[in-house]
């Protein structure tokens, strides 16, 4: 994941104090993706937003990513994301609650949630 | 969130408000030409150096703890590579920073017809967290901009093809004169 690599410099510093520490880095994104289609012309990208069994996809624009990386995390409790009411989260049937997916190849627990507006919360 | 039976609290803040987003980067392109309709893409032929210039990230070290842009590559749905990259980090002052990149492709450097995707990123860090011992969270708002570059091979034209071949006949016809005449 490039984020993680992004602060690669912070995580040193972090683990040379705690080098027992098995949850190496959480975060919480949230990311407008554009695309870029002539000279100086960008728009928003909408994203096919997977809903619940049994209703359409939608396009939203926005996305809202955790992660939870580290080494051997397969262990762990399955970490869970709580958004605010009244965001406009589209994923599953819960509107409030979310889990995350562990990624055994990465060692990673991580979701994306997606918005249909520019609302999102704290993490 | 909850992380191994602990609550960890990442805040990105006043993030009710998109207009907190990092800027929207845009790209600027030394050569190639937009095509394609739909999903406009830029095609360079493969012979021809291209120079990415991204636009100026605006918040870059006014807003957050960190700041990071950064210039990425893919080949036909492979990793990303990173091209150019640089953070700006009040943990670390000092370090090197600045608010836009700039990265040059030379020429033969990408295959003919392959398509790639480029990606700018701008990144803002608004929060971090201890509430777990010995690990890094942060909350981060990201901006991104992708484009696509449909790399052509710097081949002969058909018509080129035809005026080299059509030399190559009125060579020949020149040639067979003469030993007429001879």
């Amino acid at each position: 994941m490039k984020v993680r690599s992004l602060f690669a410099s912070v995580i040193a510093v972090g683990l040379a104090a705690h080098l027992s520490a098995q949850i190496e880095f959480i975060s919480v994104e949230k990311l407008a993706d554009h695309v870029q289609t002539d000279t100086g012309t960008v728009t928003l990208k909408t994203f096919i937003a997977p809903l619940a069994m049994g209703q359409p996809p939608v396009s939203v624009p926005y996305q809202f990513r955790v992660h939870v990386e580290g080494t051997d995390l397969g262990a762990l409790a399955t970490p869970t994301f709580a958004a605010p009411a009244g965001s406009s989260y589209l994923n599953g049937t819960d509107p409030i609650l979310g889990q995350m997916v562990y990624n055994a190849s990465g060692d990673e627990w991580g979701r994306t949630f997606y918005y249909g507006s520019k609302y999102s919360a704290t993490g | 969130m909850t992380v191994d039976s602990t609550a960890v609290n990442l805040n990105l803040g006043a993030a009710a408000n998109a207009d907190i987003y990092p800027n929207v980067p845009v790209a600027t392109l030394s050569a190639g030409t937009w095509a394609g309709g739909g999903v406009n893409t830029l095609y360079l032929n493969t012979d021809q150096a291209l120079t990415i210039s991204t636009s100026t990230f605006t918040d870059f070290y006014t807003n957050g703890y960190l700041s990071h842009i950064g210039l990425f590559i893919s080949n036909n749905g492979s990793d990303f590579v990173e091209l150019e990259s640089f953070s700006d980090n009040t943990l670390f002052p000092g370090e090197l920073t600045t608010d836009s990149l700039s990265t040059t492709l030379n020429a033969f450097s990408l295959t003919g017809g392959q398509s790639y995707l480029v990606e700018i990123e701008f990144n803002v860090v608004v929060d971090t967290s201890d509430e777990l011992s010995g690990v890094l969270g942060v909350a981060l708002f990201t901006s991104r901009t992708q484009f696509y570059i449909q790399a052509v091979s710097a081949v002969p034209e058909p018509a080129t093809y035809a005026a080299i071949l059509g030399a190559v006949a009125l060579v020949g016809v020149m040639v067979a004169r003469r030993r007429r005449l001879v």
